[in-house]
């Protein structure tokens, strides 16, 4: 039996909202495809940012549980299987198109296109398109093939492409760069076989989208996306032994910039979630994990899909794989995390899947990083190491935008929540599988310990 | 005959003796009061136990020495197990506190989060129902908590020459001992499972500290791992069996006796191909002989580094009555009668010379063999 194509699409940063409901980016292709697959529109990631969302959606289990923690510290454990380790057996070709960096955590397999990294400051418009619609114009992918695309052009720094920067493509930079998105999905859609390819379309996390409107003033804190980018690549070329003093610039750039925007803000009568939203960046060392990042699409369309269907029951990216696995029919690891969402439907009585999230610690600098869990009514969050610092808990029907803290006036809510937390990270083990310590990591086992 | 090994990470002495659980199950064990660790720290504390040497021979004797563990050298007691077709599995706090070989499994928990006492009692229900299968199995079990407390409460917050430790040793007992009676819990519930359990006949259940903490008793060390006074080197040790005499001993011994004294209880023979351990089995002085043994320590002592050094800058001798301490980092010396003085205030170094030399060339002696 020969198993359908897959096309798995990441958009980073692509926030659910923009694509259904009120939207205001032009985006005819994305609606397309809603029409004809299968759409949850509350569906959580296990992590605000890339990497151990990656963790968690290409294993079906929570990061922690992947050995995964950062870029620069830990790859996959070896005794985790990836979806690309169980479809391998299935004879399954693998193609990819991925931001560099995604090539040291061990997650990925290795891809038949020489061409699979790409510069974390390309995008679409910068050739990017061209180099994906080539390949799968070539005809040069072996069937089956799994087809890994990541796109970072939602990400920060955001740069619209000149044609698509204009009003008719949306009121936001944001929006705009999602127009152009949908365009080039156009592009691609023309090209592939939907009856013999099953093509889900999600994103790692949501994002914070710094432009909003109050009483009729528009708000704009929205990055200079051209200026960033050069930014970036200068610093990326930048020797070595000037990192420490380009951080500490950054840092003390980003600290100015804030008080500046509070200083602007003061006038303004400004919603918890708004100001959220425009103070929100790339540096600050407090995390969070509120909905607005947390919050991702999640589409299957294609083979075996039904149509037109849009479900509003909380699911969770890691609940991708094995909905694959059952979609494939064929047998994946079976001690995961996630869980087949098939026979898609929305089911509201049935059990809530209860999304398990982290934050991502920074690579540079120690951050606040935060553990927590959500169902469709509340959300929690707290401290990753204590049940006791920086506590959560928002009512997600009666304050969807998360503006009201209720875990003071609610103990009980908030313990009830916490043994949810703890039920989940509980008894997780990592197996100790290192024939040698080198120094670097006896360090980091020494500051794990407290003893350095 | 299979092995269940705990260890109560930082559990002091002057603790154990009055924990509602510990006391029970002394009750039922032989019961070593004075066991004086290698290391006042786990890394080179625990090593030492599993292989029944002192750390400057087998390569750890410092926070950063694991990597050198001689393991051609010197036979770990997993080894041992493993090489008798023992399933070995272990549940440690990290991966730098014991030697990893002969492990089928080593697997770390998380100090912070894990829930310790139900993730132990799955586990001696999963080596129970293997034991079933007619399968001996060798268990350890680390408790980590009092690290934890300690690390949180205390490391994070403080150094070694905060004022504003020392000055409340009240607020550190209580600290302490909120640690403590969590451990005494988790030490009586797992105890309590064990018994209940089929496999308790044929199980030798070992318990041990590895070393005491601070509480703020000297300036300069505000948890362990820094000087060699008593309050860190007193540690534990228990065997508990059906089989083996009850008996409390409050002559000192060394943590280096216990692996030798668990292989005689398992008849295992001694591998002559790996160096002999330094460490003597206690089945005599649990059979009731009257011997004491004369231990040696060493430690790290940071100064005012932040870090703990590569290698020791401590070195103790103690006998029952007596204590020797050589601090290399700035040569001076100590010397304390322990029955007199036993919180080691007076230091005897220029008014006992005779003991002072005979307490340096047994320093000697150790050092060189």
């Amino acid at each position: 039996m020969l198993y359908p194509n897959i096309l798995f699409l990441v958009l980073d940063s692509l926030r659910p909202d923009k694509i259904y409901g009120k939207k205001n980016a032009k985006i005819p292709n994305l609606e397309n495809l809603l029409k004809k697959g299968t759409y949850f529109s509350q569906a959580i990631s296990a992590a605000d940012a890339t990497l151990l969302s990656w963790a968690s959606i290409y294993t079906g289990k929570f990061p922690f549980k992947t050995g995964i923690r950062s870029a620069r510290y830990n790859k996959l454990d070896e005794n985790t299987k990836t979806i690309f380790d169980v479809l391998k057996n299935y004879n399954y070709s693998f193609y990819g198109f991925l931001p560099t960096l995604s090539e040291t955590i061990g997650l990925f397999p290795k891809f038949s296109n020489n061409n699979n990294l790409y510069d974390f400051t390309e995008r679409l418009h910068t050739g990017l398109d061209k180099k994906i619609l080539n390949l799968i114009n070539s005809s040069s992918m072996i069937e089956p093939w799994f087809l890994n695309i990541h796109l970072m052009d939602l990400h920060f720094p955001l740069v619209v492409p000149p044609k698509f920067d204009s009003a008719k493509f949306g009121s936001s930079k944001y929006e705009r760069i999602l127009s152009h998105i949908d365009t080039w999905l156009g592009e691609i859609l023309k090209i592939l076989d939907l009856k013999n390819l099953i093509l889900i379309v999600t994103a790692d996390h949501g994002t914070s989208i710094k432009k909003i409107s109050v009483d009729g003033t528009v708000l704009d804190f929205e990055d200079k996306g051209k200026n960033e980018m050069m930014k970036k690549k200068f610093t990326k070329n930048a020797p070595k032994f000037l990192k420490p003093m380009k951080d500490k610039i950054f840092f003390s750039l980003e600290a100015k910039n804030q008080s500046r925007k509070l200083k602007l803000l003061e006038k303004y009568n400004l919603k918890p979630h708004e100001k959220r939203a425009l103070l929100s960046g790339q540096f600050s060392i407090d995390h969070d994990l509120f909905d607005e990042k947390m919050r991702v699409p999640l589409l299957f369309v294609g083979k075996n899909i039904e149509n037109n269907n849009a479900y509003s029951k909380q699911v969770r990216t890691v609940d991708i794989v094995p909905t694959i696995y059952k979609l494939l029919e064929i047998s994946g690891d079976s001690k995961l995390d996630g869980k087949s969402l098939l026979p898609f439907n929305d089911d509201k009585n049935s059990e809530d899947l209860v999304a398990y999230m982290e934050s991502n610690p920074m690579i540079d600098k120690k951050s606040n990083d935060v553990i927590g869990i959500r169902t469709s009514h509340f959300k929690y969050f707290r401290d990753k190491d204590s049940s006791l610092r920086q506590v959560h808990l928002y009512d997600l029907i009666n304050d969807p935008y998360e503006d009201k803290n209720i875990a003071p006036s609610n103990p009980e809510l908030v313990n009830e929540m916490e043994n949810k937390l703890k039920k989940i990270i509980s008894n997780k083990k990592i197996s100790v599988t290192e024939n040698e310590l080198d120094s670097d990591e006896i360090e980091r086992e020494l500051k794990k310990l407290g003893y350095i | 005959m299979n092995l269940i090994f705990i260890t109560i990470d930082g559990a002091r002495v002057d603790r154990i003796v009055q924990g509602k659980n510990y006391c029970k199950l002394i009750e039922k064990s032989a019961f070593f009061q004075t066991t004086i660790t290698y290391a006042p720290f786990t890394i080179a504390a625990l090593h030492a136990v599993f292989s029944g040497t002192y750390g400057n021979h087998t390569g750890v004797n410092s926070y950063w020495s694991t990597p050198n563990f001689k393991k051609d050298k010197f036979k770990t007691l997993t080894n041992y197990l493993h090489d008798q077709d023992y399933f070995t599995y272990g549940d440690c706090i990290n991966k730098l506190v014991i030697p990893r070989i002969g492990f089928d499994k080593l697997v770390i928990h998380d100090e912070l989060h894990d829930d310790l006492i139900s993730r132990h009692i799955s586990l001696i229900d999963k080596m129970s129902e293997l034991n079933k299968q007619d399968k001996k199995f060798f268990l350890y079990l680390h408790y980590s908590n009092i690290h934890t407390g300690i690390m949180q409460e205390v490391l994070k917050k403080y150094d070694n020459f905060s004022d504003e430790y020392f000055k409340n040793k009240e607020k550190n007992e209580k600290l302490y001992d909120i640690l403590f009676n969590r451990a005494d819990d988790y030490l009586g519930k797992i105890f309590n499972h064990f018994e209940q359990s089929e496999i308790s006949n044929d199980t030798l259940l070992v318990v041990i500290s590895d070393h005491g903490i601070s509480i703020g008793e000297k300036f300069g060390e505000r948890a362990y791992g820094v000087f060699c006074y008593d309050y860190t080197l007193k540690s534990t040790a228990l065997f508990y069996h059906s089989s083996i005499p009850i008996i409390t001993v409050q002559n000192q011994i060394r943590s280096i006796d216990i692996l030798p004294t668990i292989l005689e209880i398992l008849s295992i023979p001694i591998d002559e191909n790996y160096e002999k351990f330094q460490g003597k089995s206690l089945l005599p002085i649990i059979k009731g002989n009257k011997e004491t043994r004369i231990a040696f320590s060493q430690s790290g002592n940071p100064l005012k580094t932040g870090k703990p050094p590569k290698e020791p800058n401590v070195n103790a001798i103690r006998t029952d009555d007596w204590k020797y301490i050589k601090n290399t980092h700035d040569d001076s010396e100590e010397l304390y009668n322990l029955k007199d003085d036993p919180n080691e205030e007076k230091n005897l170094i220029s008014i006992k010379k005779g003991k002072a030399d005979e307490m340096r060339s047994e320093m000697n002696r150790t050092l060189n063999w």
